[in-house]
């Protein structure tokens, strides 16, 4: 079984977002995988890990930058990483999910894998739409929001994550797309050895022109006019105080509401 | 300029109420374009559906009936079909487990741009969206060309609305559901444990600010005094400390108390889904840019770890 796994690396903002009306400036940032991918990596290694003869191949769309998160999915156990970048994409200000879908659907047709799995989104773009634009692009079967994954020969039985306490139950025929919801399993750490071995792994790099003879494939289809602040219509009250002051202002909420009295 | 249309929720038989805020979206937006705005519903027992998304600003229904329950096989021919008959000049659905599982293989499919979770949606010789990036710290206004697909964030649109008088037409498409390679098998719905948080009047609810899962001891001892119940956020319900059915957000419980004591939740977009209803927001949080202060009536910067010490005192 070949399982191929999409993976992200992302910028957590520490406190200050430094950006220009086109530009987000991720200085203050702390870098790391996609909270989501976390849980598609582990997905991935523990089905290569129950059927015999698996190789998972890892895929990021970034800068060389970003080599030493997948450095981490490679000491998890991912058999081998490739990274995609150009300098058509260094110049944009974000990725879309129809470019990155397209770009990953070109890499994955070249693998014939059994199954793809990725993040239900990235916490950077929140498009949570990837996953299925890729499908449909390669021309695979899907379920997104996965919570439960079991694959037996050519069919994965499916527990999604709907609204309100509900799920679904469903299965697919494969070759398909899993986008893999966080909590469906316990993403393992890398163990020293394992950081150790990732060194050793394959990290392949590809540019667009790898991937097609015609760089037009990738132009986005939509633009960027400009970031901004949210705007907050909230009248929020702030409390402040030492934490003791501000315990006393909550107890009195608390009490004008009929509570915690007795 | 031809139509926008819209596509309706629904499953099991119920109507997904942010369909009315899908809607009046449609509508405003057909307003903006002079165009007019129409529904697709698909599915078996259409009728009754039909009546409740027939509102005030509606022009047109379309029907297509259909085998069984959602499933994303059966809404993309659906819809395609009907897009090369109608050539609308939008397509809008909601940004749901349900809408984002076929809206973007419809884009991919048809070849034209698509716009996830979309919080407004303005016109001006293009279409100009808002969607929100880094966890709701940054906006991105983003320009597309018609036609496009768009979903919306659910909430992010009103719901109220009045009767219309809308025509009804059906629309054949023909679906095989032997050829249907996604099937459902079931629903099921998560067990309500020994506390119901849909129903508490009072709910203390913690989220990865706790760091530690015997740190939760703290909640349970403030919650205990104070009376009131205990919900999460999603990392502690993943993490195993709580189970599924004190989960707070969209695929959670939606909650609506006198009052929703948040500790430790920087609020996601599921999550704050999911406390709209509460009547009273106080939030504990130690960052202060956290999204949670903008839904929040009272906010509390600050440390959990001195100040519910300090409130269990209050009590004593």
């Amino acid at each position: 079984m070949r399982i191929l796994v999409a993976i992200t690396e992302v910028a957590t903002p520490d406190d200050k977002i430094d950006f220009s009306d086109k530009s987000i400036t991720e200085t203050n940032f702390t870098y790391g995988l996609n909270e989501w991918d976390e849980y598609a990596i582990e997905e991935a290694i523990q089905i290569s890990e129950s059927s015999p003869e698996s190789d998972v191949i890892s895929i990021t769309i970034a800068p060389p930058s970003a080599e030493k998160t997948i450095r981490m999915a490679l000491a998890k156990g991912v058999t081998k990483a490739i990274r995609v970048w150009d300098p058509q994409l260094e110049s944009l200000p974000f990725l879309d999910s129809q470019l990155k879908a397209k770009i990953l659907s070109k890499v994955a047709s070249t693998l014939s894998p059994d199954v793809i799995l990725t993040g239900v989104q990235s916490s950077n773009d929140c498009w949570g739409s990837t996953g299925v634009i890729l499908a449909a692009e390669i021309g695979f079967n899907w379920a997104t929001l996965v919570t439960k994954l079991d694959i037996s020969g050519k069919v994965a039985s499916v527990r999604r994550e709907l609204e309100n306490g509900v799920d679904e139950i469903a299965e697919v025929n494969l070759p398909a797309v899993f986008t893999i919801q966080t909590g469906i399993n316990e993403p393992r750490y890398a163990s020293l050895r394992g950081i150790k071995q990732a060194q050793q792994k394959e990290l392949e790099v590809m540019s667009l022109g790898d991937l097609s003879s015609n760089l037009d494939e990738f132009k986005p289809k939509t633009n960027l006019i400009e970031f901004s602040l949210p705007i907050s219509n909230n009248s929020i009250q702030y409390i402040e105080g030492t934490p003791s002051e501000q315990a006393t202002q909550i107890a009195t909420i608390l009490k004008d509401h009929g509570f915690g009295g007795s | 300029m031809s139509p926008v249309l819209l596509i309706a929720e629904h499953r099991q038989g119920f109507l997904n109420p942010d369909t009315l805020g899908l809607l009046n979206a449609g509508i405003e937006l057909a307003t903006i374009l002079e165009t007019e705005a129409h529904v697709v519903i698909i599915g078996k027992n259409l009728d009754a559906l039909a009546q409740d998304i027939n509102i005030d600003g509606i022009h047109k229904i379309h029907l297509i009936s259909a085998p069984s329950e959602y499933t994303h096989d059966v809404y993309i021919p659906a819809i395609s079909s009907l897009f090369n008959k109608l050539k609308p000049s939008l397509i809008l659905s909601l940004h749901t487990s349900t809408g984002s599982d076929y809206s973007p293989a419809i884009a991919s499919i048809l070849d034209i741009p698509f716009l996830p979770d979309v919080i407004e949606i303005n016109y001006t010789n293009q279409i100009e969206i808002i969607h929100e990036m880094y966890s709701s710290k940054i906006q991105a206004k983003i320009a597309s060309q018609m036609p496009a697909v768009i979903t919306i964030r659910p909430g992010a649109w009103p719901t109220t609305t009045s009767p219309g008088n809308a025509t009804l037409e059906n629309f054949d498409v023909d679906i095989s559901e032997g050829l249907l390679n996604f099937k459902v098998k079931d629903y099921e719905k998560t067990p309500i444990g020994d506390v119901d948080i849909s129903t508490s009047d009072l709910l203390l609810s913690v989220g990865r600010g706790i760091e530690e899962e015997a740190n939760l001891e703290l909640i349970f001892s403030t919650a205990e005094i104070i009376g009131a119940a205990v919900s999460s956020s999603r990392p502690i319900v993943d993490a195993g400390w709580l189970p599924k059915d004190r989960q707070v957000g969209q695929s959670g419980t939606k909650i609506s108390p006198s009052i929703y004591l948040a500790v430790g939740i920087s609020g996601s977009v599921q999550h704050i889904a999911g406390i709209k209803n509460s009547k009273v927001i106080i939030s504990i949080n130690k960052d202060p840019k956290a999204p949670i202060f903008d839904v929040s009536d009272y906010g509390v910067v600050g440390d959990l770890f001195e100040i519910l010490p300090a409130l269990i005192e209050e009590f004593r």
